[in-house]
């Protein structure tokens, strides 16, 4: 809460001194904000090599980021639903984002047969316990004992279920390892609220566009 | 990146964006903001079209597709920043699985079980003091500690992920202990007693009560070590890190840079496209890292705070 309202009743050198004190304070912000903001400026330049673009090539751009960054601003400033939806998914994007380097990473370094092994004997044995038991008071103990069993499973037969993995090519891995058991949860998901057509719709699309995702961008 | 790599990001790139759509979808809510950044990408986009439509020389980027994908090169224009951002990340992933438990247990502990009377609480207080006081310790002496014990006492070898993600964990532990601390003591004591007075024991008013509305504060002051230990270069330097590595790291010995390495070894190239163009690409791909760790942080408190009004 400010500690400057309309109930702070001030007068004479004091007043003098608190308005001196709010002067200082904002600009120790604005220095702040300036500070980085011509730091990201002077990296944003060099990295993007707008040193070499002509004046009326950036002047344009910037026309175009300007009227869709100010219309949407605008729009948002009217309709609170929206401006709060606005923030959520960007936020979701770059959540996303991070998400996406730290899964990439990790699939890097594990390699593609040795996640197929540890998917294959612990995520989705897991994920077909949890569909299985909707109501039971059990659903995530024995979930969990799945995930826990199946892992140390493959830890012992990881040779073998590398060997096996390796036959595949590495997409198809991926495909069968993570898209193939998210369709069926959002199949599951969507089935229960809008209905069995609406949830194939989806579920369907999802596994046609990884395939196709996958398949297309080599 | 192979095809399924590129498959799994987009995945969790889209994924976040899917259970917010539904879930606002379930509660009879608008999905229309949904669109905006997409509104501003593409308003972009379409300028950047009509900007190249109109003959104009247009910008010769450093920091493109090539410069994550590719690994550094004695040619300004083939460098690239891939080894050092996957060596930046690994390492963040080891020392997070190391650094987190152990602070977060350790902040449990000094909160709710210490003793704070007789010669014990007095222990308790100088374990307190020295861990605020080694939160304020220069970051190089961090890096000559781990060259000293996990390097070479432990004989981790110098300049392994391990060396490296043990060393920065050691250097977060005191930021992510106190933190952690300060979210566990903003709970009010009154819902721990209303918790006992229910009948519940510690271990169940700790994992019912405390936790969960300490645990915004908590991750908030996890995710921003992070974002420190990630800029950090001292103690890489201190500790052997390559400054430049062709290839990623793939085991947890390997050899690894990180991306305040390899930016350093650009900003002593000969060559001044190196000092300018790929230096600021390196620092803003640095920074745009950092900042986004940062908006999860800020993500991530404020969901749970949602969920707890």
């Amino acid at each position: 809460m400010a500690t400057v309202d309309d109930l702070t009743f001030t007068r004479g050198f004091s007043a003098v001194k608190g308005s001196a004190f709010r002067l200082a304070c904002f600009g120790a912000t604005a220095f702040g904000l300036l500070a980085l903001a011509a730091l990201l400026l002077i990296v944003t330049w060099g990295a993007l090599g707008l040193g070499a673009a002509h004046p009326v090539w950036i002047l344009v751009v910037l026309t175009a980021v300007g009227v869709s960054t100010g219309g949407v601003l605008a729009y948002a400033g009217q309709d609170e639903t929206f401006k709060l939806a606005a923030i959520s998914s960007t936020a979701a994007i770059i959540g996303g984002a991070v998400l996406g380097v730290f899964a990439v990473i990790f699939l890097l370094i594990a390699t593609p047969n040795v996640w197929a092994a540890y998917a294959g004997a612990s995520i989705l044995p897991a994920v077909v316990v949890f569909l299985a038991l909707p109501r039971s008071r059990y659903r995530i103990s024995a979930t969990a004992a799945v995930v826990v069993a199946g892992g140390i499973g493959a830890t012992f037969a990881l040779g073998t279920l590398t060997s096996i993995a390796a036959t595949a090519k590495p997409w198809l891995l991926y495909v069968a390892t993570i898209v193939v058991p998210l369709a069926v949860l959002v199949w599951r998901g969507v089935e229960r609220t809008v209905g069995r057509r609406q949830a194939t719709l989806v579920a369907g699309g999802l596994l046609v566009a990884g395939v196709l995702g996958a398949t297309r961008t080599r | 990146m192979t095809p399924g790599l590129v498959l799994v990001f987009v995945l969790c790139l889209l994924f976040p964006l899917g259970v917010l759509a539904w879930r606002r979808f379930q509660s009879g809510e608008s999905n229309l903001g949904l669109a905006a950044p997409f509104l501003i990408i593409g308003g972009t986009a379409i300028g950047v079209l009509v900007a190249n439509a109109t003959g104009f020389a247009g910008p010769e980027p450093w920091l493109d597709w090539q410069f994550v994908t590719s690994a550094h090169s004695r040619h300004p224009e083939e460098a690239g920043l891939y080894p050092a951002i996957i060596g930046s990340f690994f390492i963040m992933m080891v020392m997070a699985v190391f650094a987190f438990p152990v602070s977060i247990g350790a902040a449990i502990y000094l909160e709710e079980y210490a003793p704070s009377t007789g010669w014990r609480g007095r222990v308790v207080q100088l374990i307190q003091v020295n861990i605020a006081n080694l939160a304020g310790v220069p970051s190089v002496v961090y890096g000559l500690l781990g060259l000293a014990i996990i390097a070479r006492a432990l004989r981790l070898g110098t300049g392994a992920v391990t060396t490296a993600a043990f060393t920065l964990g050691l250097l977060i532990m005191p930021i992510t202990i106190i933190s952690a601390q300060e979210a566990i003591r903003a709970v009010p004591d009154e819902h721990r007693q209303a918790s006992y007075a229910m009948g519940a024991s510690d271990w169940h008013t700790l994992r019912r009560v405390v936790l969960p509305e300490a645990l915004p504060g908590i991750l908030t002051g996890t995710i921003l070590s992070l974002g420190r230990a990630i800029g950090e270069t001292a103690p890489l330097i201190m500790i052997g890190a390559a400054t430049t590595v062709y290839s990623p790291p793939t085991t947890l010995n390997d050899s690894v840079s990180a991306m305040p390495m390899q930016i350093f070894a650009w900003a002593g190239e000969f060559i001044a496209d190196f000092r300018t163009g790929v230096l600021s690409a390196g620092v803003l791909t640095l920074l745009l890292a950092m900042l986004s760790m940062n908006a999860v942080a800020i993500l991530i408190r404020n969901r749970y705070e949602q969920e707890q009004t």
